[in-house]
C-alpha cells in the first residue's frame, strides 16, 4: 500500500497516461508493429499500413454497433450474421429488382435497423435475455441470407460503381473515410448527446436512471436499432468492397466486434466507453490479425494469439480499474 | 496499558485524496458496554470503522489498534473477524439465492471453528443436518428470531439487518460493529435489534453502535463518542447525556428547533388520485393498494403515515409509473394524466426520491455532477447536444443547498458518505424542478444538521408552491412536517387526519386497522 503511494507520487503523468482507457491500447499496437517489422522489414511501408487502415473498416462498423448495446448494459450476438443479411438484402435489390444505389443502401440499412428493432423489443419490452434473443436472430438472418442468395453472389455490377470503389483518394479507399466519419459521429453521439448521457447512465446503473425518469427500455431499444444499422453498415462494406452480396460474408463478426469492444475499453458491464477507444481496438485486433497472417503464422496457432492478446487486454484493464480504484483509497 | 478497554483505537488518522477523513481520532470501547457513535454525514464514522474491521487495512492509514492490552493490525476483513472484531455494514449485503443458515455460514459451510482442533471432517459435502441445528443453537442463544431455512429473498429489511447480525455473531467477536443498522428498519424491529443487542452485552460482548437517531443513543448506550470533521469533540457517559449538547457537539452550533416553522397558505388542489388499485405481483386475486385515493394542494405537505407493509411505498411507485395501474385515476391541475413510465411522470412535473437508496441510488461510475443533471438533460442541453460547461452551474447550488460534504461537484459519488449520497439522490430528484415531489422516507441515514435542512428545504419547495407527499418511518418527523396525513393500512386508506388531530396514539389506531372483514365481503361479491 505505502510502496504503491510512493509509486503514485513519483509516476504521476506516466501513471494518468497509463490509466486513460484508450492510451493503453497504442502500446500493443507499437509491440505488435515493431515485431512485424523485424521479421519482415518492409512492413512499414505505406502498401501495408494502407491496407492495414482500409482492411480494419468492416470489424470496425460492427464494433461500433456493438459497442453501443454493450454500453448499454445488454449484449448482441447478432451484428454479424444481421450485417451479412443486410448486404444480401442490397445485392438482391440491385441484380434482381433493378433498383439504384440510394434504394439499395437504403434498403441494406433498414434491413439492419428491423432485426435490431426485434431484438431490442424482444429484450426491453418482452423481457428476453439479450444474449439468447440475439444467438436466435443470429440463426434467422444467417438462414434468411442463405435462403434469398440462393447461395449465390448477388453482383451489383448493375450500380455502375466499379470505378468508383476503385478509386483510392490519398491511397486509401474511401470507405475508409466513411470510417473515420462514422467515428466521429460516433465520438459526438456518445459524448456530446443527451442520447448519449442516457444510454451511458442506464448502463451504469439502470434502476437508477429509471428513478431519474429515464425511459431505459426505450434507450436500450434504441441501441439496438443502431446496432442492427452498423452492423449493415458492415454488410455494406463488404458488398460494396467485393462488388457482390455474399452469404458467406461476416460470419464470426460478432465475436470479433465483441472482443473489439473488450480492447477498446468498452466497460462489460456498461456504462463508459469512448468511440476513440473502439478505433483503436478495432485496429489493434486487425493490426495483429494482419501481421499474423502476412507471416505466415498457421492459422491454428494465430486463433491461439488472438485468444490470448483478448485476455490480456481485460486483465489490462482489471488492472487499471484497480489502479484507478486504489487512487481513491 | 490499562486492561480496562477491550479496544482501544489511537490517534487515528486517514486521508483519501482531498479528503481527511479522520483526524488523530481516539475510540476506546470497555468490556461489555454498548458504545455510541454519532456525527454528522461524512463526519468519518465508517472509515474510523472500516479500519478496524480491516477493510482499509493496516498501514493505509496512521494511528494504532489496540485489541485487549495488543496491538492489532488487520489486514483484511476476514482477518479483523479472526481477531474477534465483528463488522455489519452500513448496507445490507445478504446473499439471495441461499437459506438464512447458509448465508450466515457461507464463509464456514463445514463448520470447521466449530470442530475439536486435528479433527478436521475430510468430507467435502456440507452436512446440513449440522449447519441448520448449529444455526438454530446461534439464533436461539442471541433471541434472534429467523428460521434458518427460510428463504432470504423472502425476509422483510429488518429480518435480513438481523441476518446481517447474525452472521457477524456466528465469528464470536468480542467487539461488534453496526453501522447505522436501525436506518431501514419499522419500530418494532428496531425493539428486537435493541434487545439482541441488550443480550450480547449480558454476555460480554461489547458493541459500537452508529445511528443518527438520539433517541436511540439515550437509550441504548452506556457512552457516547462524537465525531465532527474527522475529529473526536467529545465523550459523555450515560449520566452526562444531554440532548442540546450533543448536537451542537455534532453539529458545531446551536439548534434551536428541530423541525422549523411553515405558516406559508394552502392553495388549490393540484394532485389527486381516485381508486389506485395495483395487484399483487405474486399472488392472484389479492391487491398490493386497494382503491387509494387521496389529494395534495399546492404549498402543502401530505404525510403518508402506516406502519412499513402498509403499501405507502407502493402507492408512490405506482405514481411515478414504476408499477402498473389495476384500476384508478391520477389528475394533475383538474386534469386526468397518463403514467405508464417515470419519464412520464417527470415530464408531468412529478419526481420521486426512493427509500430504497441502495437499489435506485446513483450512478456509481460517475461523479456528482453528472448524477444530478441527469434527471434533466434537457436543462443543460442545445437541441439535442449536451452542454458540459452548463452542467456545472446546474448542479452547483443544489450542491450548495444541500451542503452535499465533498471536496468538488468532480467527485465520485461512490466516496460520498451514505448520507451524502442521499443528498444526491434528493438533489436528482429537484433538478426536474417537480411541481409534485414525493419523498420516500428522505432524511434515511441523514444526520440531524442536514435534516433539520432538508426540513428547511421542504419548507421551500412549499413557499414556492409545490405540493409535497412524504412518507417516514420517523413518527415525530411526520407529524412535525405534514399540513395533513392520510394514514394507510393493509394497502388502504384507514383514515385522513388535519394536523390538529394528528397525534400518535390517533395515527397508531389507523395504522393498526384491519380490513379483513371488506376483503371477505368483496371476495363474496366478486363470486
Ligand atoms: N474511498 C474514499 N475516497 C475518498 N473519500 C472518501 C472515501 N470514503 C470516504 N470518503 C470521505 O471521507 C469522509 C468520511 O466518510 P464516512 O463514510 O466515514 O462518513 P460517515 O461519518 O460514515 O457519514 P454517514 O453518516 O453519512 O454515513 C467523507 O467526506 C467521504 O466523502
Ligand atoms: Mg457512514
Amino acid at each position: 500500500m505505502m510502496r504503491l503511494k510512493e509509486r503514485n507520487e513519483r509516476s504521476g503523468l506516466g501513471l494518468k497516461l497509463l490509466l486513460t482507457p484508450e492510451f493503453g491500447i497504442l502500446i500493443p499496437i507499437l509491440i505488435v508493429c515493431v515485431i512485424t517489422t523485424i521479421l519482415k522489414p518492409n512492413f512499414l511501408t505505406w502498401k501495408y499500413i494502407s491496407s492495414i487502415l482500409v482492411g480494419s473498416v468492416f470489424i470496425g462498423a460492427a464494433t461500433m454497433g456493438e459497442s453501443l448495446v454493450i454500453m448499454a448494459g445488454e449484449i448482441d450476438l447478432s451484428v454479424g450474421m444481421n450485417g451479412c443479411l443486410a448486404g444480401v438484402m442490397c445485392g438482391i435489390a440491385a441484380s434482381q429488382w433493378g433498383l439504384g444505389l440510394v434504394p439499395c443502401v437504403l434498403i441494406c440499412l433498414l434491413t439492419g435497423a428491423v432485426v435490431g428493432a426485434l431484438n431490442g423489443v424482444c429484450v426491453c419490452y418482452l423481457g428476453l435475455s439479450s444474449w439468447i434473443t440475439t444467438l436466435a436472430t443470429q440463426f434467422i438472418c444467417q438462414g434468411l441470407a442463405v435462403t434469398i442468395s440462393q447461395g449465390e453472389p448477388q453482383s451489383i455490377a448493375s450500380l455502375g460503381l466499379s470505378s468508383v470503389t476503385r478509386a483510392k483518394p490519398l491511397g486509401l479507399s474511401w470507405l475508409f473515410f466513411v470510417f473515420v466519419l462514422l467515428i466521429v459521429l460516433l465520438d459526438v453521439l456518445i459524448r456530446r448527446t443527451r442520447y448519449g448521457y442516457s444510454l451511458r447512465s442506464v448502463g451504469g446503473n439502470q434502476e437508477a436512471s429509471v428513478m431519474a425518469g429515464l425511459n431505459a427500455r426505450r434507450i436500450k431499444l434504441i441501441a439496438f436499432i443502431l446496432a442492427g444499422t452498423f452492423a449493415a453498415v458492415g454488410g455494406l462494406f463488404d458488398t460494396l468492397n467485393a462488388g457482390a452480396a455474399n452469404a458467406a460474408f461476416g460470419s464470426g463478426r460478432e465475436f470479433r466486434a465483441i472482443i473489439c469492444c473488450a480492447i477498446g475499453g468498452i466497460s462489460m458491464t456498461g456504462g463508459a466507453g469512448s468511440a476513440f477507444g473502439i478505433a483503436l481496438g478495432v485496429l489493434l485486433f486487425h493490426t495483429l490479425w494482419y501481421c499474423l497472417r502476412i507471416l505466415d503464422v498457421n492459422t491454428n496457432l494465430q486463433l491461439v494469439l488472438i485468444g490470448l492478446i483478448l485476455v490480456l487486454s481485460v486483465i489490462m484493464d482489471i488492472q487499471r480499474k484497480r489502479l484507478e480504484a486504489r487512487k481513491l483509497v | 496499558m490499562e486492561t480496562n478497554y477491550v479496544l482501544e483505537a489511537v490517534n487515528i488518522t486517514k486521508r483519501f485524496p482531498g479528503v481527511l477523513a479522520n483526524d488523530a481520532v481516539c475510540l476506546n470501547v470497555k468490556y461489555g458496554e454498548v458504545l455510541g457513535l454519532i456525527g454528522e454525514n461524512g463526519a468519518g464514522k465508517s472509515t474510523l470503522l472500516k479500519m478496524l474491521n480491516g477493510i482499509y487495512p493496516s498501514g493505509s492509514y496512521e494511528g494504532s489498534l489496540v485489541l485487549e492490552g495488543t496491538e492489532i493490525k488487520p489486514s483484511s476483513p476476514l482477518d479483523a473477524i479472526r481477531q474477534g472484531i465483528g463488522y455489519v455494514p452500513q448496507e445490507t449485503n445478504v446473499l439471495k439465492n441461499f437459506s438464512v443458515a447458509e448465508n450466515i455460514y457461507m464463509s464456514n459451510l463445514r463448520l470447521e471453528s466449530l470442530q475439536v482442533q486435528g479433527r478436521h471432517s475430510k468430507n467435502p459435502f456440507v452436512d446440513f443436518g449440522k449447519l441448520y441445528q448449529a444455526c438454530t443453537e446461534l439464533l436461539k442463544d442471541n433471541k434472534i428470531d429467523l428460521d434458518p431455512k427460510a428463504d432470504v429473498r423472502k425476509l422483510s429489511v429488518g429480518q435480513q439487518q438481523m441476518l446481517m447480525i447474525a452472521r457477524a455473531l456466528a465469528t464470536k467477536p468480542k467487539v461488534l460493529i453496526l453501522d447505522e443498522p436501525t436506518t431501514s428498519l419499522s419500530a418494532s424491529d428496531v425493539e428486537s435489534l435493541f434487545e439482541v443487542v441488550r443480550n450480547l452485552k449480558e454476555h460480554g460482548t461489547s458493541i459500537i453502535f452508529v445511528t443518527h437517531k438520539l433517541e436511540e443513543i439515550l437509550e441504548l448506550t452506556d457512552r457516547v463518542t462524537i465525531l465532527r470533521d474527522g475529529r473526536n469533540i467529545s465523550t459523555y457517559k450515560k449520566a452526562e447525556y444531554d440532548t442540546m449538547r450533543i448536537i451542537a457537539d455534532m453539529i458545531g452550533r446551536q439548534m434551536s428547533d428541530l423541525y422549523p416553522t411553515r405558516d406559508n397558505p394552502v392553495g388549490e388542489e393540484i394532485f389527486r388520485v381516485e381508486g389506485l388499485t395495483v395487484e399483487h405481483p405474486y399472488i392472484a386475486n389479492r391487491d398490493l393498494i386497494h382503491e387509494v385515493s387521496f389529494s395534495v394542494h399546492s404549498g402543502e405537505v401530505l404525510g403518508l403515515g402506516g406502519l412499513v407493509g402498509a403499501g405507502r411505498s407502493e402507492v408512490c411507485s405506482a405514481i411515478y409509473g414504476m408499477m402498473p395501474l389495476k384500476s384508478g385515476k391520477i389528475f394533475l391541475d383538474q386534469k386526468e394524466i397518463h403514467i405508464r413510465t417515470t419519464e412520464d411522470a417527470v415530464r408531468h412535473g412529478i419526481s420521486m426520491v426512493s427509500e430504497d437508496r441502495k437499489r435506485y441510488g446513483l450512478n456509481f461510475s460517475w461523479d456528482i455532477q453528472k448524477n444530478i443533471v441527469i434527471s434533466n438533460l434537457k436543462a443543460v442541453s442545445h437541441a439535442c447536444f449536451v452542454l458540459r460547461q452548463k452542467i456545472r452551474g446546474r448542479a452547483e447550488p443544489y450542491f450548495q443547498d444541500l451542503r452535499i460534504k465533498a471536496p468538488s461537484l468532480n467527485t465520485r459519488v461512490a466516496t460520498l458518505s451514505g448520507g451524502n449520497q442521499q443528498k444526491v439522490v434528493i438533489a436528482r430528484a429537484l433538478n426536474t424542478e417537480p411541481k409534485v415531489i414525493i419523498l420516500d422516507e428522505p432524511t434515511k441515514g441523514i444526520d440531524v444538521g442536514s435534516k433539520n435542512e432538508i426540513y428547511q428545504l421542504i419548507n421551500q419547495l412549499s413557499a414556492t408552491g409545490a405540493a409535497i407527499i412524504i412518507i417516514s418511518s420517523d413518527l415525530p418527523e411526520l407529524i412535525a412536517m405534514s399540513d395533513r396525513m392520510v394514514i394507510m393500512a393493509e394497502g388502504r386508506v384507514a383514515g385522513e387526519l388535519q394536523k390538529d388531530e394528528a397525534k400518535e396514539i390517533r395515527i397508531m389506531q389507523l395504522a393498526t386497522k384491519t380490513f379483513r372483514n371488506e376483503e371477505k365481503r368483496e371476495q363474496q361479491a366478486a363470486v
